[in-house]
């Protein structure tokens, strides 16, 4: 069960801890030697983190374990020692070994008690990267994983330097009202949007802390805008607008399946409010969905499959990658769309083309259908190479479940994504490097102060991460204002 | 001896109160207390009881919550909710002594409003325990800071906010009859503190729940205000005020039945607005009795009263199967149409519990499981449910997810009431054979679709059709196909399949019910003995005027 996260809970946590912060470390005199890994969880063993990270605190993964012990040496110097029921590094002694052994090697000692006896295991490494993580923490949206009702959804961010957690806009101030994700310009929070869908919905705008909420819906376009992506410069933002259903599997494998009736891309003018439309971006015989602007903000990606009669034909839904330019100038489409991957002729669905912020890679989802990845099973990262148009699945990250909702740092060095790779239901988010080459590091697992209760005990999925380079300010008694008795600005069509 | 005899006579009032209230609950309405149960779910963390402590009013939810939980043994919840309504009408009188000066006979009658109010009020399904603890604190806190001099107040208000929410006010208005205005200023900074807690400490709070509670109804405030809930406090309030007015009568007597007939009204206005509404109470019950599978009772009282909705169809359905009772009586009973054995998918917290029960039975494990997480979720204040959580572990055991299925089964370890469930169904947990040792898990796991297929609700049917047909000693499956076929009136297709009944139902004679039907279909609805002709013509009726 997700807890409270308000200002007053840190603060009692705090008075109680304080009385509770014995120390009473175990010399261990006699110990048996292994020549294997640790079985830990979080699997941190060989990752590659970023200078700044909240301390990578880890568990036994058997519960049969008394205590552990663990002293991490810095290959560049710089030494930390914890002992109890779980691996609980100090914030300010972690960052300050991590901070020395930047681009070098932290090399991790685990000794694990069980039935009175200390089992010394195999060294591990973890890699310290040499690019900086030039983020102050990340956003997401917090849901009840699985079917029609979100429960108590809300979006949240939270510090990558240590464990805190904040509220951007939770379901509790704007009850009864289902919320899309919080999607920035780039990373940078001082420009966001969002949307309430439902009564009372609409989609919201925040420029350098002015919020603004806006009716996307016209008789030209058929639905609300969502999946935003913002045009660097600012000024546009595309969605699409489109009709999200859900079926139900009755079997024992899957649990559901997530298709669009009908899917066109818009493109918001956020000065001007006016919706800028292109014949080939709402066709007919297609969904166009999921769209990205480039890093120069000169093409616009997105994905598009046939229009299918779904439910009933939803293994023909497989989508293509394409793009379309864009001139920021005169905020008009080009007339031709390339493809860059076929999905029919491919057998496979092509869908949330991330580009990279530095103009080098197309991070998106390969999955064998659908245009709504985290709910298909066999969704993977594929990675291309802009230049060469190579492609590669990132088998470095990918797991047997669903591994989807990517987004990157601002340098392009790093990036986060969702995976279902634990238990198939509940969403976690993972980071992982990214060098000049492409080549990707091991993925790790969110850090949580203790990560195998926290996970345990969360009943929501993580979904549409996002890298914040600053604090996200947001004012969420004046949405509420906003959401239940404000005025929306209604878009005109240019 | 006077005096003795008074006090002997007034023990013995509050007894009788005691009882009468106990007897109210256990007896009359202890599916209104197992309601109150299945939708949270008390842990025994210290994060749950941190959370609680975060936020306004939480020491109260606190409490209530953790009573609450005895509702599962509904006596016990009708003696503690007996406890806390004897306890506040207790305090009551004894404001209502020291205020108004006035006889301990007229203010043990007056002192009756409160559990006169409080067993109206609690009609409300949604209406929480913890402002009844609230009502009690602060009744209990008037008491004894009654002469307290103001100054104290600055540190009492705040605490008593903190602990018990915005009924702090009845404290700030029962001690104005004190003070008079000259208190009015501790009203100007109550308002400011709860200005300040909502600006500071709230970030996520509407204010509307900042100002009139946050944990005082299960619907968030800007969805559903109640009036009730409001204005109660303020009769409470009055009755202590009013007892000044009646002590200035000379005689005991005219005191005394000023007083009763006080309590008398407001017992007429409570019940003159029909807390109880007889048939969302009917379902309530019908949903209890589902729970505790107490088929044969349901099957009982629907044949003395029936409720006209899809709910009270599917409990009377479920329980006649669960009987073998469906092919005979099906139509014995009233139907609510097509969605009489299955409904479709309500996104609320009550209606879908008896179809998600019968999906359960029927082994359509992904069915029940996806209706009763979105029951779950539909919780409003965010709670949990036992009832839930439990059906839940179940079927992801079923499923095989044992992952998912230990995350509920260890959460509802730290419950009381569940906790015994939760420690046998752990030995099941990575011992996947062991789940097909469990007689109804293994076979739900048996009836379960072989095939991957979408659910379509339109063609419900067909699915249950198909489900039998997966595994033909799924009697329940057959029973609930062809009562569907029955339902939607595809006649041609239920003679076509009652060859199965003959063949797979095991009956030694066609079911009353199915000859029944038969009558019906042979003579086209105009047989006017059958139960069945009476459903289809109504269904073709309505059609029409649809």
């Amino acid at each position: 069960m997700r807890t409270s996260k308000t200002i007053v809970k840190p603060i009692i946590n705090f008075i109680f801890l304080t009385f509770l912060l014995v120390s009473c470390t175990e010399k261990i005199e006699k110990m048996n030697k292994v020549n294997e890994y640790p079985d830990i969880y979080p699997d941190y063993i060989g990752v590659t983190i970023p200078v700044g990270i909240a301390p990578l605190n880890f568990n036994p993964a058997q519960k049969s374990i008394d205590k552990i012990d663990v002293i991490v040496k810095g290959a560049k110097g710089g030494d930390l020692h914890t002992q109890g029921k779980w691996a609980d590094f100090d914030i300010d002694e972690w960052h300050e070994l991590v901070n020395q052994n930047k681009g070098g090697k932290l090399l991790f000692t685990v000794c694990l008690k069980k039935d009175g006896g200390w089992t010394q295991f195999k060294d591990f490494e973890i890699t310290v990267s040499n690019y900086d993580l030039d983020a102050w923490g990340i956003t997401y949206r917090l849901i009840s994983p699985g079917y029609e009702v979100g429960g108590d959804i809300g979006i949240y961010q939270r510090d990558l330097s240590n464990f805190d957690e904040f509220p951007i806009l939770t379901e509790k101030n704007v009850p009864g009202r289902c919320m899309n994700c919080h999607t920035p310009n780039q990373t940078d929070p001082k420009q966001f949007t969002a949307q309430i869908r439902g009564e009372n919905g609409g989609t919201l705008i925040q420029k350098n802390g002015h919020a603004e909420w806006i009716n996307t819906k016209t008789d030209l376009t058929k639905a609300a805008g969502s999946y935003a992506s913002w045009h660097p410069e600012g000024r546009y933002v595309a969605y699409a607008a489109n009709s999200v259903h859900q079926s139900f599997f009755t079997g024992r494998q899957s649990n559901l399946e997530v298709f669009h009736k009908f899917s066109d891309i818009i493109l918001l003018d956020t000065d001007t409010k006016q919706l800028i439309l292109h014949p080939n971006l709402r066709t007919d015989e297609a969904l166009e969905i999921f769209p990205a602007f480039s890093a120069d903000g000169k093409t616009l990606y997105y994905s598009t499959s046939n229009a299918c009669d779904v439910p009933a034909e939803y293994l023909k839904v497989k989508c293509s990658l394409v793009s379309i330019p864009f001139d920021v100038t005169t905020g008009t489409f080009g007339e031709k769309v390339d493809t860059l991957l076929n999905g029919p002729a491919d057998d496979r669905s092509y869908i949330i083309a991330r580009p990279s912020y530095d103009g080098k890679w197309l991070m998106y989802c390969v999955a064998s259908r659908s245009n709504f990845p985290i709910a298909q099973k066999d969704a993977d990262l594929w990675l291309m190479n802009l230049e060469t148009k190579e492609t590669r699945p990132l088998t470095e990250v990918n797991s047997d479940q669903s591994d989807s909702y990517h987004n990157w740092s601002s340098d392009s060095h790093w990036f986060v994504f969702s995976s279902k790779r634990e238990d198939g239901s509940f969403t976690k988010l993972y980071l992982a490097q990214v060098d000049e080459n492409g080549k990707v590091s091991k993925p790790f697992l969110l850090p949580q102060k203790n990560p195998k209760e926290f996970y345990h005990n969360l009943f929501d999925a993580y979904n549409v991460p996002n890298f914040t380079k600053t604090k996200v300010e947001f004012d969420a008694h004046k949405a509420y204002q906003d959401v239940f008795y404000g005025e929306r600005i209604q878009v005109t069509i240019k | 001896m006077t005096g003795k005899i008074q006090k002997y006579t007034l023990g013995i009032g509050f007894l009788l109160v005691f009882a009468a209230i106990f007897l109210f609950w256990a007896v009359g309405f202890p599916h209104a207390l197992s309601y109150q149960e299945q939708y949270q779910l008390f842990l025994f963390t210290g994060d749950y009881f941190m959370e609680r402590l975060s936020m306004p009013g939480g020491v109260a939810a606190f409490i209530g919550e953790f009573l609450t939980q005895f509702y599962y043994i509904e006596y016990l919840g009708a003696f503690f909710l007996s406890l806390i309504a004897i306890s506040s009408q207790f305090f009551l009188f004894l404001l209502i002594k020291d205020y108004g000066k006035t006889d301990s006979l007229s203010a043990f009658f007056l002192s009756l409003v409160f559990p006169i109010i409080m067993i109206g009020l609690m009609g409300d399904e949604n209406l929480l325990l913890s402002y009844f603890v609230s009502l009690l604190a602060i009744l209990k806190s008037s008491y004894f800071f009654r002469n307290l001099i103001v100054f104290a107040d600055i540190l009492i208000i705040p605490i008593l906010y903190w602990c018990f929410g915005p009924m702090v006010w009845l404290y700030i208005i029962l001690k104005m009859g004190n003070y008079g205005w000259k208190y009015a200023s501790m009203a100007i900074y109550t308002i400011i503190l709860q200005w300040l807690v909502y600006m500071v400490l709230l970030p996520q709070t509407p204010w509307i729940e900042a100002a009139l509670g946050i944990y005082y109804y299960r619907i968030p405030l800007p969805l559903l205000l109640p009036v009730f809930p409001y204005v109660a406090p303020f009769i409470i309030a009055l009755t202590v005020y009013v007892s000044k007015g009646i002590a200035l009568f000379q005689s005991s007597i005219v005191k005394g039945c000023i007083s009763f007939l006080i309590a008398l009204s407001v017992g007429f206005l409570v019940y003159n607005s029909n807390p109880y509404d007889k048939e969302k109470y009917e379902l309530i019950r019908q949903d209890y009795l589902v729970r505790f599978e107490k088929w044969d009772e349901i099957i009982q009282r629907a044949e003395k009263f029936q409720v006209q909705s899809p709910f009270f169809s599917n409990c009377i359905n479920l329980a006649l199967s669960q009987t073998g009772q469906l092919a005979e009586k099906q139509f014995s009973f009233y139907q609510s149409g097509e969605d009489a054995l299955l409904m479709p998918s309500v996104q609320e917290l009550f209606s879908n519990i008896p179809t998600s029960e019968a999906f359960y039975r029927l082994g359509m494990i992904n069915s029940a499981l996806r209706y009763t997480f979105d029951l779950q979720e539909s919780i409003l204040n965010g709670q949990k449910s036992g009832r839930f959580c439990k059906r839940l572990a179940e079927c992801y055991l079923i499923k095989g997810n044992h992952k998912v299925a230990k995350k509920y089964i260890d959460l509802l370890k730290k419950s009381l009431f569940y906790k015994k469930w939760a420690n046998t169904a752990d030995k099941y947990i990575g011992k996947d054979n062991m789940v097909m040792v469990n007689p109804s898990w293994n076979t739900a796991r048996k009836f379960q679709f072989k095939e991957d297929f979408l659910y379509h609700y339109p063609e419900i049917d067909k699915m249950l059709g198909q489900l039998f047909v997966n595994n033909t000693d799924n009697k329940m499956a057959l029973e609930y196909f062809l009562g569907e076929l029955l339902l939607k009136g595809n006649v041609n297709e239920f003679v076509h399949y009652l060859s199965w009944a003959q063949q797979y139902g095991g009956y030694k004679e066609m079911p009353a019910g199915y000859q029944d039907a038969m009558r019906a279909i042979q003579s086209k609805g105009q047989d006017l003995t059958s139960a069945y002709a009476k459903y289809i013509n109504a269904k073709l009726r309505q059609n029409e005027n649809e």
